[in-house]
């Protein structure tokens, strides 16, 4: 599972609200075929839900029309998921209102076994994060 | 998906995983157009159905598959597919004694030809209607 190689699955979706659910069920069905059980679910999920509300929160604020891809290497042992924009990027510290508690981070870093931030320059950003299914219990 | 921009892109590469993303995400955008609970999981069907019959025909084992909204129907858009793939994944859909699932689940499906060869496998499922095969 390089993280060069090939997504095995990859949703463009379009960076608004009603999105973020797409991406919570689209790694829920591929924990559901790792067979990790119910906490790796929600705690996947919780992770992938995070990143993708950052993008939609903050990666566009002068545009409608921006995308963002989420991406999985899917391993027996391991997934791989990665949330990237070609819009502004990670911001870990959100002043505004709609950031919420600013929790995200904390729980993207609690949860998966890596979390890792990345550009390339193609402008596009990405938060990868890397679980098993003892992710909490081994941190 | 015409003129509308698809709510979700989908591209998988390992059926087995593609086909419970693709079964979850056609079920979350039914459920946001409000679709009864029986063409929900209809759709739901279709989804799990495509991901595993058109993924044999996939270019170098890749699939692609747009999903929309719009209009009170959901749409499912599978492809590029090689040039007749989209009515041989609509011919092995068949089972003994119901016939070809994909086509008696969806309200339309058709084949659209795509720019420089191939094609597209394009169903919509809506609150319900008649099915119908071009």
């Amino acid at each position: 599972m390089s993280p060069d190689a090939r997504p095995d699955v990859e949703l463009v979706l379009p960076a608004d609200a009603e999105s973020v659910v797409l991406a919570r069920q689209m790694v829920r069905g591929i924990v559901d075929v790792l067979g990790w059980g119910d906490e790796s679910r929600m705690d996947v999920s919780i992770a992938v839900t995070e990143a993708c509300t950052n993008v939609v929160l903050h990666a566009y604020p002068d545009r409608d029309d921006g995308e963002y891809e989420v991406r999985a290497w899917v391993g027996p042992e391991r997934l791989v998921v990665g949330v990237r924009d070609h819009g502004k990027g990670f911001t870990p510290h959100m002043p505004t209102p709609a950031a919420g508690l600013g929790l995200g981070l904390p729980l993207m870093l609690a949860i998966g076994d890596e979390v890792s931030f990345a550009s390339d320059g193609d402008a596009a950003t990405e938060v990868r994060m890397t679980f098993s299914a003892t992710s909490r219990r081994d941190s | 998906m015409r003129g509308t921009p698809p709510a979700a892109r989908l591209t998988f590469a390992r059926p087995d995983v593609g086909g419970a993303v693709l079964e979850r995400v056609v079920g979350a955008l039914g459920a946001r157009l409000d679709l009864p609970l029986d063409r929900l999981s209809e759709a739901q069907m279709v989804g799990a159905a495509v991901a595993s019959v058109a993924a044999r025909h996939a270019e170098e084992g890749v699939l692609r598959v747009d999903l929309g909204a719009d209009g009170g129907a959901l749409s499912i858009t599978v492809g590029p597919l090689p040039a007749g793939a989209a009515q041989r994944v609509l011919d092995e859909s068949a089972l003994p004694g119901v016939g070809a699932v994909l086509e008696r689940l969806v309200d339309h499906c058709e084949v659209e030809a795509v720019d420089g060869g191939g094609e597209r496998l394009r169903l919509t499922i809506g609150a319900g209607a008649e099915a119908t095969a071009s």
